[in-house]
């Protein structure tokens, strides 16, 4: 079987991270066969080295083949004997061996390290007793391949590029019928001249215009097919899009695998012994968060040996086990997956950390309760990082793992309890935490737009479609470049160019809210922070539309979409119920009415969100968890009166729902809904947009 | 008597109550608000949150390491710009404003009458 040198390089490139996949494997399986789970483990060190060495060969590789082989014999040998922590360390270190190689290592050096490490692992003394089997140990798929996130961001950016790509054709297919069109004319002046020509020309002049018409039929046939293909083209690059988004997702087992092996270096170091069980492993989270959060949860695992699991004399003292043991655990609840890290130690000395507050510099120390003192361990300078920085390696103090968690728009807290263990409990953002925005710049500051809107980059402002100054928009005078960057920003079917200094790109970024004081100012969406930590803008494309398109021209929109239902903005809708699929048919309702709908999932994520964003009205439901749509009204009365509410519920829920403005029985009507909203807002039918 | 901060803007002095102070920081990097009203000198990355700016009485632009004190009043924040933190205090309360041990009259200022304020300018820009 032979390749050509770019096949090759692909088969290479799937060969190095399937060969991490199973070299991770292996150094988990080793793990666990320390702990005492034979002959489970070694079955899978063994499958896991043989499968190794068959796709080396395959791509002839053949420096990783000869080192499997080796591995293989070594692990063979662990059936009949159970090795010393030595001669584990010894095995792990031939695993990384390994690893070096694959990653292109030179070979001879490499090969002569392997033979040493394995030497020593066999050298190393050992117990004989063949090791037991540990009942409940439990894989998860193996058929997982293991793929570098910065190439999924490639495919991201090139479906990003099929856009443009389809924008493009676009274009192409109106010039295209521009061009039939003309050739229509031409034809209609060819006709005229059939009257003047003699009988012969007339003839063969007829036979040429014939032939004209033939063409002007087949001219438009091809555009309005091309057309038709660039609606297919739409349609593969949404759901490649999707399943990108979907291909990102991870399973924490991921996250947690990874973790084993510093973890077990930090045991060593600290001379504790641990036992790490885990749960949950099968929940979803997207790799860009994993790969932000690993070390935050490093030192946290850190934490907790270090300072929180005690001596096993101590521990046996109290009466403990004297394997300390830290439950490393993911559950997804609602838009969030929350991550736990609870260990069984001696729980945090809160009087310790008042001392340490107070050493700092907090003036206050002396007069925070204990729960206030608790939380303050994630201030900088108050956890030690000059510890983190000789134990991992990595310089990660608890404030800068809360800031990397923040950062993905999560939260953490800690509780404890004195002698029974300390559980760190992080929050994380489901889906939301990351999304493809574009940047450029303006006048020196960096700004961004959601990059769903944004469907071309053109060298000059497209003649037929409005323009948007961003200098002017942002009241930034006339220091505009003769020749500005054009973005074309396509919103609900209205579109328009908009004028920049210098495009970026798109980028993963996090949403943040302005927070209450900024957020009436519109043309925001929020903001971002770069990663230097400085903060940047997210325009709002719905405003920029306004702009673009103001209620004193209303030029017809060039899609067949809905226009705003008021004139002088779209009315901002927030749709509030547990079920998702009443709430996804009550927006598409309100959306086909030209209103700009965000849904909630309950109560507690209504509330945060009229929060962060104005809303016009909201419709909810009175029935759900968390926080009842009741509950909700009463605040929203408090904190935003004349704030119009309409509830839904069924029909026996209407007592409850007195204090809204109106009540729909579900299920809902759309034409009920319809009017109901049109009244509260003051939409007459004639200002609507169509 | 008043647990206070003693700080000086566009060089005068005055007096805010610690309970409204969350914390006191230097200014890294300043991101301006284009459609902001004057007196909101831009945003700023306060451990992951967006903080605004109040810029009260500007006789000048903000530069890094300019002196932030980061009010909180129930939840709504912002950080106000200063020239320099003066003293950490406790004052008596003399007809609205607090006297020194000097007998200086030093203004107390209000931050929810300042958020509220800023709130009603943002209100006019939007």
């Amino acid at each position: 079987m032979t390749f050509d040198a770019s096949e090759m390089e692909v088969l290479h490139d799937f060969f190095r991270a399937e060969a991490h996949e199973h070299l991770e494997a292996m150094t988990a399986a080793l793990i666990r066969l320390e702990k005492g789970g034979a002959p489970e483990a070694v079955d899978e060190l063994l499958r896991q080295t043989h499968t190794l060495k068959g796709a080396a060969a395959m791509v002839a590789v053949r420096a990783v083949a000869e080192a499997a082989h080796r591995l293989e014999e070594v692990f063979e040998e662990l059936r009949e004997r159970t090795p010393s922590p030595a001669a584990f360390d010894a095995l792990m270190a031939s695993v990384d061996v390994v690893k070096d190689m694959v990653d292109g290592g030179e070979a001879a050096p490499l090969a002569a390290r392997l033979a040493e490490k394995l030497a020593e692992a066999r050298s190393a003394p050992s117990s004989a007793a063949a090791p037991e089997r540990r009942p409940g140990d439990r894989r998860l798929d193996p058929y997982v391949l293991r793929v570098d996130v910065a190439r999924l961001d490639e495919l991201m950016d090139g479906t990003g590029e099929l856009v443009f790509d389809r924008t493009r054709i676009e274009r192409r297919v109106a010039e295209l019928r521009n061009a039939a069109r003309e050739l229509g004319r031409a034809r209609a002046g060819l006709r005229a001249l059939l009257p003047a020509a003699g009988e012969e020309l007339a003839a063969r002049l007829r036979a040429v215009e014939d032939e004209f018409a033939t063409l002007v039929v087949r001219m438009t046939r091809v555009a309005a097919s091309l057309l038709d293909d660039t609606e297919a083209l739409r349609r593969t690059t949404t759901t490649l899009q999707a399943g990108l988004a979907r291909v990102r997702m991870a399973p924490v087992h991921w996250l947690f695998q990874r973790l084993a092996r510093p973890l077990r270096d930090i045991e060593r170091r600290e001379g504790k012994r641990v036992e790490v069980v885990t749960s949950g492993e099968e929940v979803e989270l997207d790799k860009a968060v994993v790969e932000r959060i690993t070390d935050a949860l490093l030192h946290m695992l850190r934490n907790a040996i270090a300072h929180g699991i005690e001596s096993p004399e101590a521990r046996a003292a109290r009466g403990k086990p004297p394997v300390g043991r830290i439950a490393l655990s993911a559950r997804q609840q609602g838009e969030s997956v929350f991550l736990d890290v609870a260990d069984d130690g001696a729980g945090i000395d809160v009087a310790r950390v008042r001392a340490r507050l107070a050493a700092a510099g907090r003036a206050d120390a002396a007069s925070l309760d204990d729960a206030e003192v608790m939380a303050a361990i994630f201030d900088p300078g108050v956890s030690a990082r000059e510890e983190a920085d000789e134990l991992a390696g990595r310089g990660v103090g608890l404030d800068v793992a809360r800031d990397a968690i923040v950062r993905l728009g999560g939260e953490i807290s800690v509780s404890s309890a004195a002698g029974e263990g300390t559980r760190f409990t992080i929050r994380i953002p489901f889906t939301t935490a990351i999304t493809p925005a574009f940047l450029f710049k303006v006048s020196g500051h960096v700004y961004a737009v959601s990059s769903v809107h944004v469907v071309e980059q053109a060298a000059a402002p497209p003649p037929d479609l409005p323009l948007v100054s961003l200098h002017r928009v942002l009241g930034l005078g006339d220091d505009a470049p003769a020749r500005p960057a054009v973005l074309v920003v396509d919103f609900g079917g209205r579109r328009f160019a908009v004028t920049c200094d210098k495009p970026i790109g798109v980028r993963e970024i996090v949403v943040k809210s302005l927070g209450p004081l900024l957020a009436p100012l519109g043309l925001y969406a929020g903001a971002t922070i770069s990663g230097a930590g400085k903060v940047q803008l997210v325009l709002d494309p719905a405003v920029l539309a306004r702009i673009a398109y103001p209620a004193a021209e209303a030029p017809a929109p060039p899609s067949e979409r809905a226009a705003p239902p008021a004139a002088e903005r779209p009315r901002r809708v927030l749709v509030c119920d547990d079920s998702r699929t009443v709430r996804e048919a009550i927006a598409r309702m309100l959306a086909n009415e030209g209103y700009v709908v965000d849904q909630a999932a309950d109560g507690e994520e209504a509330w945060r969100m009229l929060d962060e964003v104005h809303y016009d009205l909201v419709v909810s439901d009175v029935e759900m968890p968390r926080l009842s749509g009741a509950e909700l009204m009463t605040r929203v009365r408090e904190r935003h009166p004349g704030l119009p509410v309409v509830a839904i519920s069924a029909r026996a829920g209407r007592e409850r729902a007195r204090g809204a403005d109106a009540f729909l029985a579900k299920p809902v009507a759309r034409q009920e809904l319809v009017a109901r909203v049109a009244d509260l807002l003051g939409v007459s039918d004639s200002s609507k947009g169509r | 008597m008043k647990n206070v901060l003693v700080l000086s803007m566009g060089g005068e002095r005055s007096a805010v109550e610690l309970r409204w102070v969350r914390e006191i920081f230097s200014l890294a990097a300043l991101t301006p608000v284009p459609t902001a009203p004057p007196a909101i000198a831009g945003v700023v990355n306060f451990k992951g949150a967006i903080v605004p700016v109040l810029h009260a009485r500007a006789i000048r632009p903000l530069r890094p390491g300019d002196t932030l004190v980061l009010l909180d009043v129930e939840g709504v924040r912002a950080a106000l710009a200063v020239d320099r933190i003066d003293a950490v205090t406790t004052l008596d309360e003399v007809d609205g404003a607090l006297a020194t041990r000097e007998g200086d009259a030093v203004p107390l200022l209000d931050p929810t009458g300042l958020l509220a304020a800023a709130q009603k300018l943002i209100a006019l820009a939007s």
